[in-house]
Formats: C-alpha cells, sequence, structure tokens
C-alpha cells in the first residue's frame, strides 16, 4: 500500500474514532437529560424501578437496606405500611433504560407535567410556592424549576429518599450557576414525615407560609387506609394553601380498578406487566382500607387502598377544599395533545414509542400482539411514512387505570 | 378498619358516609356503572412521529442559542 493510502486509513480511523466518542457523548448527555426529567415523586415510581430491577436486585443489599431502614425508623410513628413502603424505595437501582416501562414512565411524567402547568397557569401572580408532599427521589424537581416555582417544599417519609431528593436539587443548584443562567433556581427545604400521620406544618420553617399549589403524585391513595389519615393528609394539603389555591394529584380510579375486579371470577386480574389483588369484601368494598396489591414486573408490592371519589370529595369539603376536576388519564391525554406544550413534550419526554421501532432497536414490548392498534392503523394508511408515536397495549391498560384530580381552596 | 380511637364526630361522618354510599360500586350508581360499561379505549397514536428528530434539533438550537457567544472557546 502506498504512504498516502496508509496515511487515509489512518485518518478514517481517526474520524471514526471521534464519531464514536461524540456519539457516546451524546448518548451520556441524553442520558443525563432523561433522568432530570423523569419521574421519582412517587411510591408507584419505587414500583416502577424495584420491578425492574428485581433480577439485579442482590438479596444482601436489600437486606443491609431494610437493617439500615428499621434503624432509622425506631421511631413509633410509622406502620408496617410505611416500613413497606421505605423497603421498597430501598430496592431501587439504576438502569432503567432497557425497561419494559419506560414510555409509560415518561407518559406518567407528561401527565404530571402537563398538570403542573395547567394549574399554575391558573394562578396569578409571579412568586409561587409550592409544597410536593410524598415527593419520592425528587423526580419532580426539574418540573417545578420549569415551572418557575421561587419556593418549594419535598416532604416524604423515608429520610433515605429525601436525602437523594435533596442531592439531586444540590445537583441543579451547582449545574444552573455552571450554565451562569440568569434567573436563579428555587428555595427548597426538605422535611422527612409521614404525611398521613404528621402535621407538615410544625415542621416547616415559616410555619405562616401560603402555598399557590400542593402537590401529590402517585400517592395519595396510601392515605386511605383509614379515616383519620386520609384527614391527616387533607389537613396538611390544605393548611397552607392560599384561598384560590390548588391541591393537583394524580390516583387510581376506583371505580375502574373496581370494575375490573368485578369482571373477573376472583380477585386477582391484570396482564404481563401488572397485576392487582384484593383483599377486601368484593360486594361491598368498605369506604377507608379496602386494601389491595399493586404488582409491577415480579415483585409484591405496598398496599394501596380504593380512594372512593365521593367520600374523597365529601371529606375535601370539610377540609375548604373544592373538586374542580376529576379526569381519566385518557381523556387528560386526549385534551392536552394538542395543545403546543403538551404536543412538543410529548416528543421531548419520548412520552409515546416509535412504532414500527427504527433499525438495530427493539420495541418495548411484544412486537406480535402488543401493538395490534398500531399495526391496524398503519395498514389503513394512504402515506408513505410508517412512523407512528403509541404505546404497547399492556401498558395502556395501566395508565388507563389512573386519574388526575384537583381541588380549590375555597375563600 | 379501626374504629376505636375514632372521636365522636369522626364516627359521625363515617356513619353518614355508610348511608350516603350504600349502593357504592353497584348497578344503582349510575357514574360507577358508567365507568363499567366503558370499553378501554385504544393506546394513543400520534401521526406523523419526528421524535428522535425533534430532540436533535433542538441539541442544535441549544449550540446556537442567542448566548453561545458567551461559551468559553479557548482554541479557535
Amino acid at each position: 500500500m502506498s504512504a498516502p493510502g496508509i496515511m487515509n486509513e489512518a485518518k478514517e480511523k481517526r474520524d471514526e474514532i471521534s464519531k464514536k466518542e461524540e456519539k457516546n457523548y451524546r448518548q451520556n448527555k441524553r442520558s443525563q437529560i432523561e433522568e432530570h426529567s423523569s419521574d421519582a415523586s412517587s411510591s408507584k415510581r419505587v414500583k416502577y424501578d424495584a420491578a425492574q430491577n428485581v433480577n439485579n436486585t442482590s438479596s444482601e443489599l436489600s437486606s443491609n437496606n431494610s437493617e439500615k431502614t428499621n434503624e432509622s425508623l425506631s421511631k413509633k410513628e410509622y406502620s408496617d405500611n410505611s416500613l413497606l413502603v421505605i423497603q421498597h424505595y430501598n430496592t431501587i437501582l439504576d438502569d432503567r433504560n432497557k425497561s419494559r416501562i419506560l414510555y409509560m414512565r415518561n407518559f406518567n411524567n407528561w401527565i404530571k407535567s402537563m398538570l403542573m402547568s395547567e394549574y399554575t397557569n391558573e394562578i396569578y401572580g409571579t412568586r409561587l410556592k409550592a409544597l410536593d408532599m410524598c415527593c419520592g427521589r425528587g423526580g419532580d424537581l426539574f418540573k417545578w424549576k420549569k415551572l418557575n416555582v421561587t419556593y418549594l417544599i419535598c416532604a416524604d417519609l423515608a429520610e433515605r429518599t429525601i436525602q437523594e431528593c435533596q442531592d439531586r436539587y444540590n445537583e441543579m443548584l451547582k449545574q444552573n450557576s455552571a450554565e451562569r443562567k440568569y434567573s436563579p433556581i428555587f428555595t427548597a427545604e426538605f422535611i422527612t414525615a409521614d404525611c398521613t400521620k404528621v402535621r407538615l406544618r410544625s415542621k416547616f420553617e415559616d410555619p405562616s407560609i401560603k402555598f399557590d399549589l400542593v402537590s401529590c403524585q402517585f400517592a395519595f391513595h396510601y392515605c386511605f387506609e383509614s379515616l383519620e389519615q386520609a384527614e391527616c393528609m387533607l389537613k396538611n394539603a390544605s393548611e397552607c394553601l392560599k384561598p384560590g389555591g390548588y391541591f393537583i394529584g394524580t390516583i387510581p380510579d376506583a371505580y375502574d380498578l373496581v370494575s375490573r375486579w368485578q369482571r373477573c371470577d376472583g380477585n386477582s386480574f391484570g396482564n404481563d406487566i401488572y397485576s392487582v389483588e384484593f383483599f377486601c369484601n368484593k360486594t361491598k368494598p368498605p369506604l377507608f382500607g379496602a386494601k389491595y396489591h399493586f404488582k409491577l414486573g415480579n415483585l409484591v408490592n405496598c398496599p394501596e387502598f380504593l380512594v372512593y371519589l365521593p367520600v374523597f370529595r365529601k371529606l375535601a369539603l370539610k377540609f375548604g377544599l373544592n373538586l374542580v376536576k376529576f379526569e381519566r388519564f385518557d381523556s387528560f391525554y386526549e385534551r392536552m395533545k394538542d395543545k403546543r406544550k403538551g404536543k412538543q413534550l410529548l416528543k421531548k419526554i419520548q412520552a409515546l414509542e416509535t412504532y414500527p421501532s427504527r433499525h438495530g432497536e427493539m420495541l418495548s414490548g411484544n412486537p406480535d400482539k402488543d401493538y395490534q392498534h398500531a399495526k391496524e392503523y398503519n395498514t389503513q394508511k394512504t402515506s408513505n411514512r410508517r412512523e407512528i408515536g403509541t404505546l404497547s397495549q399492556p401498558e395502556w391498560e395501566v395508565i388507563s387505570l389512573y386519574a388526575v384530580f384537583a381541588f380549590q381552596k375555597m375563600k | 378498619m379501626e374504629e376505636k380511637n375514632l372521636t365522636d364526630e369522626q364516627k359521625k361522618f363515617l356513619e353518614e358516609c355508610e348511608n350516603e354510599f350504600k349502593d357504592r360500586y353497584t348497578e344503582k350508581e349510575a357514574e360507577f356503572m358508567k365507568i363499567k360499561n366503558m370499553e378501554l379505549n385504544r393506546p394513543p397514536i400520534i401521526d406523523p412521529w419526528y421524535s428522535k428528530n425533534g430532540r436533535y434539533n433542538n441539541d442544535r438550537r441549544r449550540h446556537f442559542n442567542k448566548y453561545s457567544h458567551h461559551r468559553h472557546r479557548p482554541y479557535p
């Protein structure tokens, strides 16, 4: 081979390497972005992580963690259920991207973002203060930042998750100053407390604080274990809310859960990715403490409780909260998907999956049976473009169980 | 459900609810039947869908935004 030929070859190799590096860099960056926009706000999320990492979780790790948990929970304020919740938090490991339910999680994040922005837009004034009850590992921090909140209080029952949430916030602070953003990031306060048992107000730095918005994502249903817990939760939500301010959140729709329950013979139902098992009277579930286990993947999860909407509404009214919206995820999506922000965000956070999969990628679900709707749609289509955004059927069956709610504090 | 530690007011509230919502999750409850008889609608479909392209453009825009001249560029 001639000398110029060798040189060319060497150059090509160099180019190839630098291209690879660039690609790696981009991928890293992308995963960072996803990390920030991803959801950690709930025990639900814990389930997702735990479910997908069930194979990776070494028993040693989890037993160590539960020991630690027990130590840190010497206070008697935690019930068995809270302990379970905390244990679930501790089974979290990373590498979420290959998950079967990645798009479901992204979609749930989209719902939360849209809900939060819908109700911050309703509020007049610029210096927004918010309370995030059951904030988990702080997956919503980035959303709060985007909403230009100036003060945020995060509360959750697990010390470890609150610590993670705080670390995440500090990371955001650092990044913000590194990027020389002109707008400063919100100030935050972190509280470890079970919102269903402890009066949060007494733990605030400034107990006279007034919030514009209180949010409780994928967690409110835990308080319907008993009337006392539900009252405590609602008191926490309402007590420091400004008149006209909103209490928003996401919960499973009890009507849908019970419908599916009644349609099956026994006490459990589900599909490839989720299953629900009830532990209460089927003909007349109690108003409080209507217990079921929600299982995602292979992991049995913390008990959850049916939130019977008429009781929720009635009880909230006692705390000055008036129900202004209860909307199932599917209709909320229909209403929001064509709005400018909704449209952009769907794509930005990949709230839907590309079907058919791109070259070299795999669909997250079973390509033969989970995408019949998309297959049908594409065969009826006249245009050449085949790529559409959608979700697999099993994921949609889980998503459509949930609903958003919004209460307004009365004047 | 534990009812032993409830105050009178709480007991009254529960009693009231039990009366008011005795037909919960049955055919007599219209709101419930609406959901029970509803067919599960299909997963969402967005067409056309340019998810990855959109992100790529976003990244590019970030490099050439109005503050890009503030960036630290030690090498020409």
